[in-house]
């Protein structure tokens, strides 16, 4: 008998037809068996990627906040640096999760989701994240059907359970999972799989033998045990798919940078290691959609870089502080610096027949606006990338103006209205979230509360 | 107040009615009430506190009932209808609804608890996997590094409640991970050899300066290593290296000692010392140390090591920098009175006394790894002795199932486990390796992870015998039940309540119980946001690692007092006492104390503390890093003292607007004020503000003040703490407060045995619990609230021994 075929992976079929229809099977497209053999791959798809990037506490919306709509508009003080991607960026103003509005503790939390939330945080379900259906889609190509990582904070992404997928935050783990060689060569490995395999088989249909004894509504936790094994079993079969395809081969100059120690005191330097993981899991095709934190609404980091001791969160309860407001603005221009820069890496890596950016849509912001009174109506939101997926850029799409002719930052108590109540119902978050699904080839007329795409992007 | 005594008199007098035809007396006994007094402000137009009213179920009892539990309490208390309100209701009238709604909730209870799952799964928390995980096969599993398991989410500050306690494919991935790595510990595919070894911190060799001159003074085992700036690390700690003998052995635990010198300067801290493992990014042990130069003292700890470990020792007391130190000289250091050394006359002054905190590492030790024999026992117990033979391999895992799933195995439930032994074993693993993998199963086994209440084939509501010494014991230990409350179970004992007694105070006295004394008052009274905002450095220069440590131990050790000198709940209101370390004495400005341990202190009034409240850690806990918040205190108090949680702020109030600082300066008092203008937001406020407002002569952090610093023009504003509570009693500042709150125990009271029901029960508390929570709150009134008598009361009530 050769000990190298996956003999488990029978055992594990006979057990979910088991199963059969008793369970409402979560993530049915991914979760589907293959029914080729376990060496071949799932035909690859033309790439069409995605990054999600979080900014905690909102902004400083006096100075943030881009006066004029369509494309001669003028970029605020914190925006500068993406002069030089003015042709591949959309800022939008005005967009909003209206089932959050007010509740502003989990607005981290559902920034990719657009559920409603109890407002005293704690325990609730969530619902999918965009980046999740993106990745059920684009995912079959790849190694990883989607990183989770955080430079600090948890996660952005959560499954169809509405369960939150946990994120990394150390790169090197991160690094060494991605392009790292396993120990002990191919077939140690392949081994090591397959009796994980048996394991994975075992505690299953230990579970399952209960859980087919129990009526629908008892079987919460279980079911997600259940559905959690089950995904293990098909991320290891996954895997031995893979293990035939070798790992990108990296200079040491390149995978030097990741396997370093690290200077959190560096901000910038530090960011930008993340950025170029994204890049580099992105341009060897290692996966298609990231989500990243950047920072959590309770510990978004100092930048001793910059001279800025407090954390965002202090900075945002600026109390009006023409001091704290500037520090804020401070720190809101060296974020989008730090997008330009992970911008600047895309375009300069060919992909394709064009660059890495072409095929990479970019969101980037936060779930709260204000971060003062906890206003998160008028959310910043920056959306780059992905040209070639039929994105179009180059004007400022602004939802407030129709309705409120001019802003007037000046009166500052005016404009934390406008980011406290939404002045345009329709201008949903999940419009925009929508829009990437279907540039991202997921085939849905909806998302969560969205009411169309935004045809203003869409070339 | 009167009106709330009536109520309740005549609750007491009604006779519950039997069950009326509950749909068409609604609509008469109900609904007219609800007419003219409730619906005016919550119905579909107005929702006065988010609450709508017209939109309940009718079938009370069977449909909303938090939310019909929630009017009867509000009406119940005198809260609502509220006092402005010019028509109320007799006190006649509000009885006969609460009266009515009560009595339709009741009967709805039977049915609500027949529809709660047969089985309730409650995942093990981090924390209790790791001590699981500990006592099943004595291996300790590094869960919160870097690569571990992941940090549970928690609700309200509870960690361990089942329905909160998700589980993704990662959760699983890094499960089987731990449990791979858990195993090749307790069964190394090598030998691993005990080692002891010891080395000196500093040694000069032949042919180094200055070892003939140290040699003929007979000082050469007299060199030591000094730290006294800062920046200064010691990095040579491991004295596992050079030949093959003196190799790191392998995974496990080690005890570390450090021979050390510590000096402390008058009027300046002790030299502190901090052992870290820097690969691993871990503090190992920390303390304060003093020791005169002639009489270094040992300090031991013990930490798990996977690898050969690369340990740093710093002095985080010490003095800035200076530019002449021992290690950018090359003369040995013996003793700080060396004249010839260049850093002499920088670390001690003409008398030889410290200038700054002076730290000297004279020696190091370690030895492990430490298995005890219980342990070995254990995992001796779990793997066959000959390796191949099966029958040997099936008693072995059944010996690790039964232990590991705290109950007997299943008809047909060890096949699941032998299957795999027999698979890997066909598939060409080795034998050990595949009852290893037997073993992974086990240890990611839904029946490990979880713990499991409840029959699938039937309904059953109370707790079988091996279920409640899974709850007892992970309510005092945090972990899996031992071999003696096991047999107790098997001899189908424990429910007997005389038993169960005996049990509970065994657990108690070992000391394993400290992880109740630590993780229920953290929980309760959600210590872990203590620093989550960082104190603004510039603001606080007096915050560093050192205090949080030592607030947060504060209560902890303050409850474990309570709990073990048998005090009563009024010591958590107020106390003539506290617990303090010296860094924490040092802070609250008391005499210092001199062992760097927690240690009780007698307090004055003058010093401004007593109880939990006016503690550093409860106070900074809702701060934002730069500023107090009063509103969060307040809502704070209501949760973890009163147990109630108000309701979340309308969606649609305007900002708050910011103060201009060119305004004269306004406390946050001022500011709050116009929460209180606006009658949307004042409906709420009035009830939480005045409970933080009471508290306003502390900081941020929790110093204590007696004026405001904030910007603006003039002078800083002066503290006022005074208040008026809901029921109108007022107060001048928190002292008063305290004594308010010591009048009114019962209210406590209820909370804090719901908070130990909801910690002890691992879900929620329902409007179904209300008489059994009610018995224990009778029993702890009649023991005088007794903390050791309600914990016991409540193990001892039918609450503890049902689903």
């Amino acid at each position: 008998m050769n000990i190298l075929t996956n003999k488990w992976l029978l055992s594990r079929r006979h057990l979910l037809r088991g199963i059969g229809a008793s369970i409402a099977l979560p993530m049915l497209d991914c979760m589907r068996l293959p029914s080729h053999g376990a060496s071949e791959l799932p035909k690859s798809t033309p790439p069409k990627r995605s990054v999600f990037l979080y900014i905690p506490n909102g902004v400083n919306t006096l100075s943030w906040q881009i006066e004029k709509a369509g494309a001669d508009y003028e970029l605020t003080t914190p925006l500068k640096s993406l002069e030089r991607h003015r042709n591949e960026v959309t800022p939008i103003s005005g967009l909003h999760h209206p089932l959050v509005i007010g509740k502003a503790h989990n607005c981290d939390q559902v920034w990719l989701t657009g559920a409603n939330v109890p407002s005293n945080g704690g325990a609730f379900r969530n619902t999918v994240s965009a980046d999740q259906l993106i990745a059920e889609v684009q995912g079959e190509s790849t190694r990883f059907p989607s990183l989770e990582m955080a430079i600090d904070g948890f996660s952005l992404a959560w499954s169809r359970d509405g369960i939150q997928i946990p994120s990394e935050r150390n790169v090197k783990t991160i690094f060494e999972r991605m392009f790292g060689e396993q120990l002990g060569g191919k077939n140690a490995v392949r081994r090591r799989l397959n009796q994980r395999g048996s394991i994975l088989d075992a505690v299953l249909g230990d579970a399952q033998s209960v859980n087919s004894n129990l009526g629908t509504e008892d079987r919460n936790k279980l079911d997600e045990y259940l559905t959690a094994v089950r995904q293990v079993e098909l991320r290891t079969k996954k895997a031995e798919t893979w293990l035939d395809v070798p790992r990108p081969k990296l200079d040491n100059s390149v995978s030097g940078r990741f396997i370093r120690q690290m200077n959190h005191d560096q901000v910038r330097e530090y960011h930008r290691v993340f950025y170029d993981l994204m890049v580099l899991a992105l341009r060897t095709d290692t996966t298609r959609v990231i989500t990243c934190m950047i920072g959590s609404e309770a510990n978004g980091g100092a930048i001793p870089d910059i001279g800025i001791s407090q954390t965002r969160h202090g900075l945002s309860h600026h109390n009006g502080d023409p001091e704290q407001l500037r520090r804020l603005t401070q720190t809101d221009t060296f974020h989008v610096e730090q997008l330009s820069y992970f911008l600047d890496q895309l375009k300069a890596h060919q992909a394709e027949d064009g660059n890495l950016l072409d095929t990479t849509q970019v969101l980037w912001g936060s779930g709260m606006s204000y971060g003062h009174s906890h206003g998160n109506a008028n959310l910043p939101i920056l959306y780059a990338g992905g040209k070639k997926l039929g994105v179009k850029h180059g004007k400022h799409i602004d939802f407030n103006l129709p309705k409120i002719g001019k802003y007037n930052v000046a009166e500052a108590n005016e404009h934390y209205k406008i980011c406290g109540r939404p002045v345009d119902d329709k201008a949903r978050l999940s419009n925009l979230l929508l829009t990437i699904l279907q540039r991202c080839g997921v085939k849905t007329e909806k998302f969560q509360d969205s009411t169309g795409v935004l045809s203003e992007v869409v070339a | 107040m009167i009106n709330r005594f009536i109520i309740l008199i005549l609750m007491c007098l009604l006779p519950i009615s039997g069950i009326a035809s509950a749909q068409s007396s609604f609509e008469k006994e109900i609904q007219p009430y609800l007419k003219s007094h409730c619906l005016r402000c919550h119905n579909a137009e107005k929702q006065e506190g988010d609450f709508r009213i017209d939109r309940l179920s009718p079938e009370v009892g069977m449909k909303d009932a938090s939310h019909w539990a929630e009017v009867i309490e509000r009406i119940s208390s005198g809260e609502m209808p509220p006092k402005e309100v010019k028509k109320r209701p007799t006190a006649d009238e509000s009885a006969k609804v609460i009266q009515w709604l009560a009595a339709r909730i009741k009967e709805g209870e039977a049915a609500r608890l027949a529809k709660r799952a047969r089985v309730s799964y409650h995942r093990l928390t981090r924390e209790e996997y790791v001590n699981s995980v500990r006592d099943l096969i004595g291996v300790e599993y590094d869960a919160a590094d870097p690569g571990g398991l992941l940090e549970d989410p928690e609700w309200n500050g509870f960690e361990r409640l089942g329905s909160v306690l998700t589980l993704s494919p990662t959760h699983i991935e890094k499960y089987m991970t731990a449990a791979e790595s858990v195993l090749a510990e307790a069964y190394p595919d090598k030998k691993v050899e005990y080692r002891d070894l010891s080395t000196r911190a500093a040694t000069v060799r032949p042919k180094q300066p200055h070892y003939e001159r140290l040699e003929k003074a007979g000082l050469l085992d007299k060199v030591r290593f000094p730290l006294t700036t800062a920046g200064e690390l010691f990095r040579a700690s491991s004295p596992f290296h050079g030949s093959l003998d003196r190799a790191f052995p392998g995974a496990g635990i080690y005890e570390i000692s450090y021979t050390v010198v510590g000096l402390k300067p008058e009027d300046q801290r002790p030299p502190r010392m901090q052992v870290y493992e820097h690969k691993l990014d871990r503090i190992l042990f920390e303390r304060d140390i003093i020791a005169p130069e002639d009489k270094p003292t040992t300090v031991t700890f013990r930490t798990h090591l996977v690898r050969p470990p690369e340990i740093h020792v710093i002095n985080i007391a010490a003095g800035p920098r200076h530019p002449r130190n021992n290690s950018d000289s090359r003369i040995p250091f013996v003793t700080t009175a060396d004249p010839l050394a260049p850093w002499q006359m920088k670390i001690v002054d003409q008398q030889g006394l410290p200038r700054v905190p002076i730290l000297i590492l004279d020696s190091i030790s370690m030895r492990g790894p430490i298995v005890t024999e219980e342990e070995q026992r254990r995992r001796d117990d779990y793997m066959a002795k000959t390796p191949g033979n099966m029958d040997q391999a099936r008693a072995g895992l059944e010996a690790m199932a039964k232990r590991a799933f705290r109950r007997p195995l299943k008809e047909g439930e060890l096949q699941t486990y032998m299957k795999i032994v027999e698979g890997e074993i066909a598939a060409g693993a080795k034998f050990v390796d595949a009852t290893k993998s037997a073993m992974t199963a086990i240890l990611c086994s839904k029946s490990f992870l979880f713990m499991a209440e409840g029959d699938q084939s039937a309904e059953r509501h109370t707790l079988n015998d091996w279920e409640l010494a899974s709850r007892l014991s992970y309510l005092v230990w945090s972990t899996m039940p031992d071999d003696e409350l096991l047999k107790v179970a098997q001899e189908g004992k424990l429910h007997n309540k005389d038993e169960l007694q005996k049990q509970l105070a065994r657990l108690l006295a070992d000391p394993r119980s400290q992880r109740f004394t630590k993780a229920f008052p953290t929980q309760w009274l959600r210590l872990r946001k203590v620093g989550m905002f960082a104190p603004d450095k510039k603001i606080y220069p007096n915050y560093d690692r050192h205090l949080e440590k030592s607030i947060i131990e504060e209560p902890l050790a303050f409850f474990s007092q309570v709990l073990k000198q048998r005090l009563t709940l009024r010591e958590f209101i107020d106390s003539d006492w506290t617990m303090v370390n010296p860094r924490l004495a040092e802070f609250y400005g008391l005499p210092s104390v001199s062992t760097d341990e927690f240690q009780r202190v007698s307090l004055k009034p003058e010093d401004k503390r007593g109880g939990l409240l006016t503690q550093a850690s409860i106070l900074s806990l809702t701060s934002d890093g730069t500023r107090h918040r009063p509103v969060h205190r307040g809502v704070w108090l209501s949760e973890s003292i009163f147990g109630k949680s108000p309701p979340p702020p309308p969606a649609n109030v305007d900002p708050i607007q910011p103060n201009p600082l060119t305004a004269p300066k306004a406390t946050i008092r001022m500011k709050l004020a116009a929460h209180v203008h606006d009658p949307r937001c004042a409906s709420c406020h009035r009830n939480i503000d005045p409970l933080g407002m009471a508290f306003d002569n502390y900081n941020a952090i929790g110093e204590w003040r007696t004026h405001e610093k904030v910007e603006g023009t003039g002078d800083d504003p002066l503290v006022n703490a005074s208040g008026v509570l809901p029921d109108g009693r007022t107060f001048a500042n928190a002292k008063e407060f305290k004594q308010l709150l010591m009048a009114d125990l019962d209210a406590f009271n209820n909370t804090f045995i719901e908070k130990l029901a909801i910690y002890g029960l691992r879900r929620t508390i329902t409007f179904d619990d209300r008489d059994k929570l009610k018995e224990i709150a009778i029993k702890s009134r009649e023991k005088d609230y007794r903390v050791a008598d309600i914990l016991e009361a409540f193990v001892l009530s039918d609450l503890f021994q049902q689903r």
